[in-house]
């Protein structure tokens, strides 16, 4: 297994302990407060994002055919441009969203909140580089 | 990888970036489009990217038939393709442009009916891997 793919599998467990600790957090702690509205994208997003996309990327560089020229697995620069793309998305993400949703985010939070989805495009981006041209038949 | 696997998984992966940019404007404009526009990002990102994606790697990957095609007969399998993005756009394109239920109801039935031609596909090839090559 290469280490982009255990990189990714590992980051994608913690973030589905996050996403599934926070689905006990939730009704538990803030039943009756804004703050459960504001968190359930949050859980949302670690479990779809940072658990499903970061598994679905980590296991497609192992196991997809090998690219057609170059390095066996293309471009490991563009994948672990997707790598950390991803992570400071997600990190950026779970720290900012909540705080809009309650209606509690600066004026200096706003842009970082838009660059968290930004980062989060070019992680999409960078990873439908690396991996089109091993999308073939063996 | 198939043909057929090839189209889900390169059009996966169109969606994804499709999605992202579509979640990156939602969070740059949060009242842009209304709730129609997030409803449009999470069918971008669960039927077109995670969706799809399992599709043409299960299709690929589940073990072969040992007799006759060896992931079954293809003119059945190439419907699963038109039939799920024809359902994608046009349900994204109600959400988008709130356009009136039925209309999302007809992506939906094309999701639908592309699923089931998934499964047709691919029951049969859920079985441990060798079975039959010996005959």
């Amino acid at each position: 297994m290469p280490r982009l793919t255990r990189w990714f599998l590992r980051s994608g467990l913690v973030c589905l302990l996050l996403g599934l600790g926070l689905g006990v957090a939730l009704p538990a702690a803030f039943s009756s407060s804004p703050w459960a509205a504001a968190l359930w994208p949050i859980q949302l997003h670690l479990l779809t994002v940072g658990w499903l996309t970061q598994l679905i990327f980590g296991v497609a560089w192992w196991l997809f055919p090998r690219a057609p020229s170059g390095p066996v697995r293309g471009s490991e620069g563009v994948g672990w441009s997707a790598f950390w793309c991803l992570q400071a998305g997600l990190i950026l993400r779970v720290w900012l969203e909540p705080l809009r949703i309650a209606g509690t985010l600066s004026v200096a939070g706003a842009p970082l909140l838009v660059a968290s989805g930004l980062l989060h495009f070019v992680a999409a981006a960078a990873f439908a580089v690396a991996i089109w041209p091993r999308v073939r038949e063996r | 990888m198939p043909k057929i696997s090839r189209w889900l998984v390169r059009t996966a992966l169109l969606y994804l970036v499709a999605g992202a940019a579509l979640g990156g404007l939602l969070l740059a404009v949060p009242t842009a489009g209304g709730q129609g526009w997030w409803r449009a990002h999470a069918e971008l990102m669960l039927f077109g990217w995670v969706l799809q994606l399992a599709m043409g790697v299960a299709y690929w990957i589940l073990p072969k038939h040992a007799a006759g095609p060896p992931r079954g007969p293809e003119t059945l399998a190439a419907g699963i393709h038109p039939l799920l993005n024809a359902g994608i756009v046009t349900s994204a394109v109600a959400w988008l442009a709130m356009l009136p239920p039925a209309v999302l109801a007809a992506g939906r039935a094309l999701e639908l009916s592309a699923v089931v031609l998934f499964a047709v596909a691919a029951w049969p090839r859920v079985k441990p891997f060798g079975i039959g090559r010996e005959l």
